[in-house]
């Protein structure tokens, strides 16, 4: 910058000497092409700063999109997120519940049908007898039948609403996706801003992009939690009990 | 094993609180008693009649592992068999486990044959001991 500015001031002091030159030999036309030349080149000096203001200017908008793009993220997208994360822990576990309370509706019609079934023993064994009683017997069949249907409905109603509570999964999936997608917004976020304060290859970017598919290391202390399958190396239950009666379990 | 045994549940989700208790009352065990995470279990286990203790490892407030310790440091507890049953999958983990005297580990999540499987063990290896 300094090399250029003395450059400028060289050509300059040139420029009005021959222009010194020109008006005291009265060389007009001469002096006229001077006086040109030196308009031109403030004139050139004016343009370049421009250039330069116009640069900065767009550097400075493109940095406020960036601050905002991260403001609005930071200040709005992520407390969503966090909140819908946190709906998707409530109704999964809503869900879990009721698929909880349907399979103890199933096991009463369970203990029902059983009941049945000794119903049915009992009339046989009154059949057994010498006289049997037949009315008897047949008024434990038709009690039996009727309980049986009862029970029938009830357990297709019990089964129709088991299917129905995995709807969570659907819409848990949904929101998971969407949070997915807004982790992935920050990342190219935070990598554009690295890019950015970095300066050019070679730069932590670099580092932090070849570290992409590394997995996120648990800090000291912390568990690993839930293996993914493919993704962690997670021992299974067969592992688990390999490695335990190798150690004496 | 006596089926009137007295297991203690410890996890901090309800729903596998839950799924614990139907199982084990699938098996005959009917008298449970639960508590969401080791802090909770201990004062519990303090006061006596426990006689099994299924936990989760990754709990707020006092975690799986703690509990165990606590178990196994304290003379009215060190007997009680522990089965750990958690999501930690790294062998690291499962060796802190045994190296800390867990009786059992099971991997969620898991089916009711595992549960059984790993019960019958433990109640086979502690009527050996006796």
């Amino acid at each position: 910058m300094a090399a250029e500015m003395a450059a400028r001031h060289a050509r300059m002091a040139h420029r009005l000497r021959e222009l010194l030159a020109a008006l005291e030999s009265g060389d007009d036309s001469a002096f006229e092409a001077g006086i040109d030349a030196l308009m031109r080149e403030r004139q050139d000096g004016l343009f370049a700063q421009v250039a330069r203001l116009t640069r900065d200017l767009h550097q400075a908008v493109v940095e406020m999109r960036m601050d905002e793009r991260l403001a609005r993220i930071a200040g709005h997208e992520i407390p969503d997120a966090r909140h819908r994360l946190d709906y998707v822990v409530q109704m999964t576990e809503r869900a879990a519940h009721r698929t909880l309370d349907l399979v103890d509706c199933a096991r009463a019609v369970v203990r029902g049908i059983e009941e049945i079934a000794a119903h049915l023993a009992a009339a046989a064994a009154l059949l057994e007898r010498a006289q049997p009683d037949l009315a008897e017997v047949g008024r434990r069949m038709h009690d039996a039948h009727t309980q049986a249907v009862q029970h029938a409905a009830h357990l297709r109603t019990t089964l129709s609403e088991l299917a129905e509570a995995q709807a969570y999964q659907d819409l848990s999936g949904q929101i998971i996706r969407r949070v997915i997608a807004l982790v992935g917004k920050v990342e190219t976020a935070l990598l554009e801003l690295l890019h950015r304060s970095s300066g050019g290859p070679g730069q932590p970017v670099d580092r932090l992009q070849s570290a992409a598919n590394r997995p996120i290391q648990a800090q000291s202390g912390e568990l690993a939690g839930p293996a993914v399958p493919g993704k962690d190396d997670a021992a299974s239950q067969q592992d688990a009990d390999e490695l335990l009666a190798r150690l004496g379990f | 094993m006596d089926k009137n045994m007295r297991i203690l549940i410890v996890d901090d989700f309800s729903t596998m609180r839950r799924i614990v208790k139907n199982q084990l009352a699938d098996l005959g065990y009917t008298n449970t008693v639960e508590a969401d995470d080791g802090k909770a279990a201990w004062p519990i286990l303090q006061s006596g009649g426990i006689d099994f203790v299924i936990t989760d490892w990754n709990m707020p407030g006092m975690t799986g592992i703690e509990l165990l310790r606590n178990i196994r440091g304290d003379a009215r507890t060190a007997r009680i068999p522990v089965l750990m049953v958690t999501a930690e999958a790294q062998r690291e983990q499962i060796i802190e486990a045994a190296q800390a005297g867990v009786n059992g580990y099971i991997i969620k999540p898991f089916t009711a044959q595992t549960l059984k499987e790993k019960l019958d063990r433990i109640f086979a290896r502690v009527s050996e001991a006796a």
